[in-house]
């Protein structure tokens, strides 16, 4: 009988550690990002801000549509201009304290205070009573638009209707904490301090090392978080990173280009190899202040003689996508191909355009300054145009890299004739794109400038209706990337990935890895 | 000798000094901004914010008088990009890994370098030698960034032996140690090696010799130690580019180093960390250089610091 019981105990003994081995998720992947700012008000949004902290919404990127996460439900009055969040009741922060609507107040306060300098204020301008505060015109932040009504009532109004307003705070205002801030300062995201009401809380951080966060139990959803603790990996060298993941000790990784050859045929990783879209776009922008791209038939002519598939297919070969129009696949204004937008490769007709222009088989044509921010891949990509533009147009062009931190304002100011430029997406919608690059009061000065665009992008971004939106932006995007040939939109990027067979995790153009929606076998 | 060790470290005040305001000016007289990003130009009122918030908006003389009177107190400011962290933070965590792999590279450059160059001089012209050369000119050829990844490969990819990367175990330790250790065991066996042939032929090692010493004893006793005066000299600088970290290393093994901040901080005008890394890596320099200078004493007598005054 005591046999009996000693298997038993040895079985129940076996099966607990099983489970317990199980049920023990660790998820192992690197921190491919800034790991010194998490303070969601402080910084731009990333992967350890966006899985501790939750925003008003959130946004599903396989449906495309936003989703509830702090507000469990919201409405827009009639004229658009004020939004009602109705903010989950029963849920408290990782200390204890319940959310409230209060604490988004905080969120928005502390963005717009200039004394927090966040670089990405500019974005919530449209917010009533922001820009006066962030510009220090206004100190009083009960003007701030944004308004608890009761402890579970957030209601915020805008300076004008904004179709757009929705998505793009799925990646600005979350909620925080303020008791904490006023207690430990800048030091309040530290592990030992951070109070989260997110998913995961941070509760290890050896900068440039390791980063650990462990699931949050007072999250509003803990219950379908399925992964417990992820071990976040500062690996700078993507290379190191692979060799990593092929020793078993990351569960997904980034493929660098150099390697995708190599992982296409090898069996075994061919097989745990992804490819998809991504949400950034890669542009030349032409100078319309100096000639010769002060002639539009200069500008047409030179992208015409472009051929953005050849480069997407020998150059970058990591199954990007050539790009006829700005805003990306997935994103909301995205103008699809059928609509025709964009100027087709036609080195015959880009000689036309040339000749037309007043340069014949590029006869006359000063030497042109291509620049771009030195790095190996746009230095590959900039000599491939060089050659395309000098073999059909008979331009003589001059590459020029440039050191980083000069360069966007340099270019912007017109110190080259074409610059290179790229842009990842902030929310998914083509007013990111338009609003914040192009037109004439924000974009660079040297590009070039159209009323009607402008005033295209501003009624789309008020415009209710999304069918017109669309249209509003096909629009917009035939007079900026073809008729006026002001940029040149050269590809839209993908992610080259690696998973472990029995890590599923979403796989979207993503603008952060959302973890708690990921799962492992 | 105690007299001028104490008026080499005192001299130290008035260097660094000269080299901050170097640095000072220099780097504000570059163009661009901590705050800049490749995408797109910062709105100017974000900047505004950013530029006050770290006091970038005040006269040039005001913010380097501050910054000093900061560092006198020990204090060597934020990290403009990492808001929440010092500079001393940022020293503090990130040297010891980068002093701890220094010196190791610095052990594997002095057990290989020297015994290299030494046998190479004395069997001048032989297989040996033209070996030894071979493995020196290699080694100062082949730089870390191949070399890395060609380790990770070959001992921890194909043969397992060894871990990746990262750092904190012995383990960790052997393939980045040998990587940032074999550029300076080049220069080191070649400096020996043409030190040794100089020292070997000249008057008092055929003495040594024509008094009946084994080859042996004249090698060990005589010619090395002379023929180590100019490879001293430069494991002064060695040492200090060492211990300080290698970015290229550092990031291929993912060893959470100091070396980045060396050069990121200047292509992100990181000021303060510009500033902290400089005044570092000139502390540590001058002081290595103090050390090499005194030790000439034990190993040649000729050349005893003299205290001038």
């Amino acid at each position: 009988m005591s046999r009996v019981r000693n298997v038993v105990r040895v079985l129940f003994a076996a099966l607990t550690l099983l489970t317990g081995l199980v049920s023990a998720q660790t998820l192992n992947v690197t921190l491919d990002q800034n790991t010194a700012v998490i303070d969601p008000t402080a910084n731009w949004l990333y992967d350890l801000t966006a899985n501790q902290f939750v925003p008003l919404v959130g946004y599903d990127f396989v449906t495309g549509s936003t989703e509830p996460a702090g507000a469990e439900s919201w409405s827009v009055s009639a004229d658009g201009l004020t939004y009602t969040f109705n903010i989950r009741q029963g849920w408290n922060w990782s200390d204890g304290t319940p959310v409230t609507a209060q604490d988004y107040v905080n969120s928005f306060r502390r963005i717009a205070d200039p004394a927090t300098a966040a670089p990405m204020a500019y974005r919530i301008y449209v917010i009533e009573g922001a820009q006066a505060i962030n510009q220090g015109q206004a100190t009083d932040f009960a003007t701030l638009g944004v308004t608890a009504v009761d402890d579970h009532t957030l209601t915020i109004k805008l300076v004008s209707p904004s179709s757009w307003f929705l998505s793009s705070i799925a990646s600005i205002g979350h909620a925080v904490p303020q008791w904490v801030i006023d207690e430990h300062g800048s030091a309040w995201t530290d592990p030992e301090n951070v109070v989260v009401n997110g998913p995961y809380k941070l509760v290890r951080l050896d900068h440039q090392d390791i980063a650990v966060l462990e699931a949050n139990p007072s999250y509003y959803d803990a219950d379908a978080v399925q992964i417990k603790t992820i071990n976040l990996y500062a690996i700078a060298q993507e290379s190191t990173a692979l060799a990593l993941f092929e020793r078993g000790e990351l569960d997904t990784v980034a493929v660098p280009a150099s390697d995708l050859d190599r992982v296409k045929a090898d069996p075994t990783l061919s097989g745990q190899f992804y490819n998809g879209p991504s949400n950034v776009l890669y542009y030349y922008d032409f100078n319309a202040l100096r000639p010769p791209f002060d002639n539009r038939l200069v500008r047409q002519a030179f992208a015409a003689a472009t051929d953005k598939q050849a480069i997407v297919d020998f150059i970058t070969k990591g199954g990007e996508i050539a790009a006829p129009t700005i805003t990306p696949p997935g994103s909301v204004g995205h103008v699809p191909a059928s609509a025709g937008v964009g100027i087709p490769y036609d080195p015959e007709h880009a000689k036309e355009l040339l000749a037309e222009a007043g340069y014949p088989g590029g006869q006359g044509l000063a030497p042109i300054t291509l620049a771009f921010n030195a790095s190996e891949t746009h230095s590959r990509i900039a000599q491939a145009i060089q050659q395309m533009w000098q073999n059909t147009l008979g331009a003589t062009v001059e590459l020029q890299a440039v050191e980083g931190a000069t360069y966007s304002q340099v270019a912007a100011d017109g110190a080259y004739n074409a610059w290179r430029m790229g842009w990842g997406m902030d929310y998914p919608d083509a007013n990111n794109l338009h609003a914040e690059l192009f037109t004439s009061d924000v974009g660079a000065r040297a590009i070039v400038r159209n009323a009607a665009y402008d005033s295209l992008i501003a009624a789309a971004a008020t415009e209710q209706d999304s069918a017109k939106r669309l249209e509003m932006y096909t629009e917009a995007e035939r007079i900026l990337v073809q008729e006026e040939a002001g940029v040149m939109p050269i590809y839209w990027s993908a992610v080259n990935l690696l998973i472990r067979p029995e890590l599923h995790r979403v796989l979207a153009p993503s603008f952060n890895r959302e973890f708690w929606k990921w799962t492992l076998d | 000798m105690v007299t001028i060790a104490i008026r080499r470290i005192l001299a130290l005040f008035p260097v660094l000094f000269v080299i901050s305001i170097v640095t000072f000016l220099l780097m504000h007289s570059v163009p661009g901004s901590p705050f800049a990003t490749e995408d797109k130009p910062l709105p100017p009122q974000i900047k505004a914010n950013l530029d006050a918030y770290y006091g970038l908006d005040r006269p040039l003389v005001t913010q380097y008088l501050s910054y000093m009177g900061n560092v006198l107190r020990g204090d060597l400011g934020p990290s403009y990009l990492q808001r929440n962290r010092t500079v001393n933070d940022i020293i503090r965590q990130h040297l010891p890994p980068s002093a701890v792999l220094g010196m190791l590279a610095l052990g594997v450059a002095l057990a290989l370098g020297v015994p290299i160059g030494v046998l190479s001089a004395v069997k001048q012209n032989t297989a040996l030698d033209y070996l030894g050369m071979f493995v020196a000119i290699a080694g100062v050829s082949v730089p870390a960034m191949t070399l890395g990844p060609l380790l990770i490969w070959g001992f921890a990819l194909e043969l397992g032996w060894l871990p990746v990367a990262r750092w904190g175990t012995w383990q960790q330790a052997v393939l980045p140690s040998i990587t940032l250790g074999l550029g300076s065991a080049a220069i080191l066996a070649r400096l020996t090696r043409a030190s040794m042939l100089q020292t070997i032929h000249q008057d008092f090692i055929r003495t040594a010799r024509s008094k009946g010493l084994s080859e042996q004893r004249v090698i060990t006793k005589h010619a090395l130690r002379n023929a180590l005066v100019p490879v001293i000299t430069v494991i002064g600088p060695l040492f200090a580019a060492l211990v300080t970290g290698s970015m290229v290393v550092e990031q291929i093994f993912a060893i959470p180093g100091l070396g980045r901040y060396f050069v990121d901080s200047v292509a992100s005008r990181d000021y303060p960390v510009i500033m902290g890394t400089t005044l570092l890596y000139a502390v540590v320099l001058v002081l290595s250089n103090l050390v090499v200078d005194l030790s000439y004493n034990l190993i040649d007598p000729r050349m005893r610091l003299e205290d001038s005054a």
